[in-house]
């Protein structure tokens, strides 16, 4: 063991950077054990406060082999940028973060952690995808890292029915700067009572991940080329495997037929658009969107993927439930008159709305609906739901969605033969539908009013220069959901006021704030 | 508290020679049994409630040696606690969370340092300062110095620490005054090791009893006394804290060959200063320094003779001291100016004037105080190289990012009782409108945090009720208060509840009572139920309400979020005036899962039948709007890449965290919000009409498919 014990000309520093609850106090408890009992000086501190509540918290150790002058050496309290030879994350961010703060030096630090996500509260509510950009992570640890050990510790944790401490300590003691030896750690593990043998396992299995060299990194799955009935070759080649994507979900959506027209439409996409490379892509998004809303989610769609044979296999899957172990599944609807007149005639569905519009709003009347889809007559009535999808063309709300989808398309048609960016923005505009209820009638409002403040005028004018604020409409329509961030910024791009000024302002003087900002923009 | 601190108790009963290895906090908490205390009492909160925690599971060894612990309802009655000290020479101690705690001691402290103590009195604080902290940022030091009370602020280092725990305790005996020690956050949970001597059994406790009551009016607040008292303090006391401190070399002294300058800086800050140094090359492994240091493990009073003798002959010296306003930095000038001393002074000319002092700030400080006053023999340039170089690398780390990481603040744990709460207020306000929300202090000041930002103002703890007296009235709509069950009984319910039903506050107050003081390691309060002592006390919220007058109460279970909706909607429209009280009821998911957890375990290993609940997404489904994440917050409700290949936005998700608490679905209910959610119960040991029932769904319904 002496081969690996730190030097006493100075003390080995180790930051360890983990979220409330992942398990660290424990970590660091094992290491001192095992340190203890090696008769190494060891020092540890952690500032565990409210962060224990899942916020992201550090605890840092030094160790030392005792001086043989017999004087206590000097152990730091904080982990100091550039001065740190071991630094351990348990997710990726938080490596970013150790990174950031200048933990993680090229001349000594050895930086272990798991590539998976915990993603922070703003990465999650953002509308659209507001994760951090993980490769940039993968690029700073490699470039900044002595020595990296990048892995997903989180999947092996699972195996092994731990958390990632037992697989991150594995992968320190793999290090052969570290400390303390494998032996000792069992001990510490097994002396500290906590889920011994799945904390072993994990142990071993962290020393495994770490010493095996590291695989690539899994690309993004790309769309499986599936042969597919329809012939594509007059569609460009790049936007082909959107299109095998998208025919197969129209025609298990509705029919071939409905596939068919799918692919005339983007036929005509495609017309306008070019076969520019950029023209490519216009096409490419429009096929992605225009699938994905001519799909939109209503009460038939889902009662039909709430009741397959593959959803009850996932959701086994995902609970973990064993063989022979019963999954009894619930539930929650909450169907309103939207739903409602997606089965009724037109007629009824009229007489109701305007109703329910003068007793306070459609939103307001709602019908919870908890329905247990395991058992027979639960599923029956899943299927009989599914089953009137065959006559989703005489819906209101199918006439509802094709004639706003026309609209949409009109501006991707006269639009792409203006400038292919102007077409792509206004064809990425789709990403803005979706969601269900409120969220949906939200979604439809906010792109309702970039049409009015400047798709309209944009296609009106056959003006390029639109391309970036409509690009910039999108990102602040997902930003939030209240349309707040989208107000704000298109009262500062000059277009729509917000809510409680929009009577107030004129209308001559709106136009040309809009038109002179707009200028100043492109 | 749910939790067992065996393993800590076991260590508190150390003897003589043996080592003691563990925290800085159960350092002192044994250092106070070597100390013979009689008594001991606080309030919890971070850093220190493991002192709380330890003692309370520790009654064995107190009822040995005759220690009487108790468990106060706040800070002012932990101060109060030590008056029996001011007639008896009862050694004692009291701890708590500070300055917060010991803005609402302080009414005791001023009058427990007016009468001055027979017994020894030690304030443990844990100064949550910096990183970590929970609260707003002060120092302690000025209570001290108001107070004539001495602060101790000890270097990190265990057997230091307890040495000076039981000099304290000399100290104030000595000088007839309280003592405060404290103790940064990191300094509380720093792991170390120190050689333990046997507990001491107290003079007077429990099991020496007091037959006769003293009294002596010169120890009554109350003119003339108070006279007395304060001439008392600069006569006497004073002087004796300075001989005490001097005489016993409290404060630490090093030489250094670069002896024209120096540093003086707070005991509890030496290790990250000697960091600094090392890292500029000007001290080594065992923290040898170049410079002459001055360990001030007394920060309050400062020895003057020992102040001036350090400087005289030096060109400059440096004081490090953490945050303002800076008290010992002012003390020394006036030290020297007094003494005639003409050593130049830095401090918060290089050093920053606010924020925690970690090793990067210190580390630039120094180097800007060494090119300053360039000390013979020390290569500037090498030494301003060093925080330039850690400059260069963070910013060079900063561009390799290309955009800050994003932040990640504390927020309510998975199947918290209290998050479906400011669901339910967010949901009410689409109807309400925006309401004005008083905030208090507890695990739900989170709310204030995304997604839900809800809280205008946080006051202080317990105080949300008593915050909303003057915007209330002025305010369109009636404003709704949160409270804990910590703040309530705290002072709640005295400030808050009795002020508002005396001045006939037309409002609305949310408790939330999820059984124990959660945020700071789920403490018994009176209405957990039962004490630390298991015993059943028989207090609820709601009694100590009636008693109080309150006409309008609901008791709501807070994971019923259309129910609590409803429910904020009547308290906000309802005719009646006056106090509307919403009881927002379920257990601290921690302390409920820490039970369970184990119960489960033993019946699964019986082969009982146990129901398992899960949330769950589906995947095809949910669009990636992500508006129940936006409701909801809990940390296993979180997203993933789609699987589709058409949807370029990832997807929402419940991991394997999931504790079932039904939130999710509640909220898609309550919201309207999709129908992607559902809940699965896996049926672990399943019966035979489980299984019948099974096989035949099975049979008409399909067999799952992979």
């Amino acid at each position: 063991m002496s081969a690996r014990r730190p030097g006493v000309d100075r003390s080995l520093t180790l930051v360890f950077a983990a979220l409330g609850g992942e398990g660290g106090g424990l970590l660091s408890d094992w290491i001192i054990d095992a340190c203890t009992a090696s008769g190494l000086l060891v020092q540890a501190t952690s500032i565990p406060g409210v962060a224990q509540r899942t916020g992201s918290t550090t605890y840092y150790m030094e160790f030392m082999r005792a001086p043989e002058s017999g004087d206590e050496p000097l152990f730091g309290l904080y982990p100091a940028p550039g001065y740190v030879d071991m630094a351990v994350a348990t997710d990726l961010v938080e490596a970013a973060r150790l990174i950031e703060k200048g933990y993680v030096t090229p001349d000594r630090t050895t930086l272990i952690a798991s590539t998976h996500r915990v993603y922070a509260m703003s990465e999650k509510t953002a509308m659209g995808d507001g994760a951090f950009h993980a490769p940039r992570i993968h690029d700073a640890a490699r470039r900044f890292a002595r020595h990296l050990v990048l892995r997903d510790f989180s999947i092996a944790a699972r195996e092994h029915g731990t958390m990632a401490n037992a697989l991150l300590l594995g992968a320190m003691v793999a290090d052969e700067r570290f400390p303390v030896g494998e032996e000792a750690l069992e001990a510490a593990i097994r002396g500290r009572g906590v889920a011994v043998e799945a904390n072993l396992r994990g142990l071993a299995a962290g020393r495994r991940l770490a010493e095996e060299p590291e695989s690539a990194p899994s690309a993004p799955e790309a769309a499986v080329a599936r042969a597919s009935s329809d012939d594509l070759s007059s569609f460009p080649e790049g936007a082909r495997d959107v299109l095998d994507a998208a025919i197969a979900r129209l025609a298990d959506y509705q029919d071939d037929d409905y596939a068919r027209l799918y692919l005339e439409r983007v036929a005509a996409v495609d017309r306008a658009a070019g076969r520019t490379p950029d023209g490519v892509t216009v096409t490419r998004e429009a096929a992605r969107y225009l699938a994905l809303w001519m799909t939109y989610e209503d009460v038939m769609r889902v009662a039909d993927l709430k009741s397959r044979a593959t959803r009850r296999g996932r959701i086994r899957r995902e609970a973990a439930a064993k063989d022979g172990e019963p999954v009894r599944v619930t539930e929650f609807f909450k169907p309103g008159i939207d739903e409602f007149s997606t089965i009724a005639p037109r007629f009824l569905t009229r007489w109701l709305t305007a109703l329910a519009e003068r007793r306070g709003g459609v939103e307001r009347f709602h019908v919870p609906l908890h329905i247990r889809s395991d058992t027979i007559l639960g599923h029956a009535a899943l299927r009989f739901v599914a089953s009137l999808g065959r006559r989703r063309r005489r819906t209101s709300r199918f006439s509802q969605e094709q004639r706003a989808i026309e609209r949409w398309l009109a501006a991707i048609d006269r639009a792409a033969p203006v400038s292919s960016a102007l077409g792509l923005a206004i064809a990425r505009c789709g990403q803005i539908v979706k969601g269900y209820g409120d969220t949906r009638i939200r979604a439809m409002r906010n792109l309702e009013a970039i049409y009015s403040a400047l798709i309209d005028p944009a296609v009106e004018r056959r003006d390029a220069r639109f391309a970036e604020p409509i690009d910039g409409a999108r990102l602040a329509a997902l930003a939030d959901d209240e349309g707040k961030a989208l107000r704000a910024y298109l009262a500062a791009a000059g277009g729509m006021p917000s809510e409680s000024d929009a009577a107030a302002r004129n209308a001559d003087t709106d136009q040309q704030d809009k038109t002179t900002r707009l200028g100043g923009n492109a | 508290m749910e939790r067992s601190f065996a393993k800590e108790v076991q260590s508190l009963k150390l003897g003589d020679g043996e080592i003691f290895h563990g925290e800085g906090i159960l350092a002192i908490t044994k250092a106070l049994l070597q100390s013979g205390v009689s008594y001991v009492g606080g309030y919890q909160g971070a850093p220190v409630s493991h002192l709380i925690d330890v003692m309370a599971d520790a009654r064995d060894i107190l009822d040995e040696l005759g220690v009487h612990f108790e468990a106060c309802a706040n800070e002012a009655s932990a101060a109060a606690l030590c008056g029996a000290s001011i007639n008896y020479p009862m050694r004692g101690a009291a701890v708590w969370k500070s300055t917060v705690g010991t803005n609402v001691a302080s009414d005791a402290l001023s009058n427990l340092a007016s009468a001055g103590v027979k017994g020894g009195v030690l304030i443990v604080l844990g100064e949550d300062y910096g990183e970590g902290a929970s609260i707003i940022q002060e120092r302690s030091h000025a209570f001290a110095m108001k107070s004539q009370m001495w602060l101790l602020d000890p270097r990190p280092h265990l057997p230091t620490v307890v040495d000076l725990v039981e000099h304290a305790y000399e100290l104030s005996e000595r000088s007839n005054t309280p003592v405060m020690m404290e103790f940064r956050i990191r300094a509380c949970h720093m792991h170390g090791r120190f050689t333990a001597r046997d507990n001491k059994a107290p003079a007077v406790s429990r099991n020496k009893l007091i037959e006769d009551p003293d009294f002596d009016y010169g120890r009554i607040c109350l003119p003339p006394s108070t006279y007395v008292q304060e001439q008392h303090k600069i006569s006497h006391r004073f002087p004796a804290a300075l001989e005490y401190i001097r005489e016993h070399r409290l404060n630490e002294y090093f030489d250094g060959p670069l002896d024209d300058v120096g540093i003086v800086m707070q005991g509890g800050l030496y290790n990250s200063v000697l960091r600094a140094l090392q890292q500029l090359g000007l001290a080594d492994t065992g923290g040898k320094a170049k410079l002459p240091l001055a360990v001030l493990n007394v920060t309050y009073p400062l020895v003057p003779e020992e102040i001036s003798g350090f400087c005289a002959g030096k060109r400059a010296v440096l004081v490090v001291e953490e945050g303002q306003p800076a008290y010992i930095e002012q003390n020394i000038e006036s030290i020297l100016r007094r003494t005639d001393v003409q050593t130049r002074v830095h401090g918060k000319d290089v050093l920053p004037m606010a924020g925690e002092y970690v090793g990067e700030v210190l580390l630039n400080g120094l180097s800007k105080f060494l090119e300053r006053v360039s000390p013979g023999g020390v290569d500037i340039a090498a030494v301003t190289r060093v925080p330039r170089d850690i400059a260069a690398i963070k910013k060079e780390a900063a561009d390799a990012l290309g955009a800050p990481v994003p932040t990640r603040p504390p927020t309510f744990c998975t199947g918290c009782p209290e998050r479906p709460v400011f669901s339910a207020i967010k949901l009410a306000q689409k109807d309400t409108g925006k309401l004005h929300v008083a905030a208090d202090i507890g695990c739900h000041t989170f709310s204030t945090l995304a997604p839900f930002n809800i809280g205008n103002s946080v006051l202080g703890y317990g105080l949300g009720l008593s915050s909303a007296a003057a915007v209330g009235p002025a305010m369109d709509r009636r404003v709704v208060s949160i409270m804990g069950d910590g703040g309530f009984w705290h002072n709640g319910l005295t400030s808050g509840v009795s002020g508002a039903m005396f001045n006939e506050t037309d409002g609305v107050l949310v408790i939330m009572n999820n059984g124990y003081t959660s945020a700071t390691g789920q403490q018994f309060i009176p209405s957990t139920g039962k004490n630390f002592k298991q015993h059943e006390t028989g207090m609820t919220i709601k009694r100590a309400l009636e008693g109080m007058g309150v006409k309008w109460i609901r008791t709501v279970t807070t994971y019923r979020v259309s129910k609590m909706v409803r429910t904020l909607r009547e308290a906000l429209s309802t005719r009646q005036g006056g106090l509307k009280v919403i009881i927002a009821e379920s257990e601290c998911q921690l302390a409920r899962q820490r039970r369970l957890k184990p119960q489960v375990r033993d019946k699964l290993k019986r082969g009982e039948r146990v129901v398992r609940t899960k949330f769950g997404v589906d995947e095809d489904l949910c669009t990636g709007d992500h508006s129940c994440i936006r409701l909801s917050g809990c940390p296993s409700l979180t997203v993933k890449p789609s699987p589709d290949p058409l949807r370029a936005d990832p997807i929402a998700h419940v991991n394997e965290g999931c504790v079932g608490c039904g939130l999710c679905g509640e909220v898609a209910d309550a919201a309207v919000l999709c129908p992607s959610f559902y809940r699965a119960e896996v049926v672990q040991n399943p019966g035979w009409l489980d299984r019948l029932l099974h096989r035949l769904r099975q049979r008409v319904i399909g067999a799952p498919a992979a």
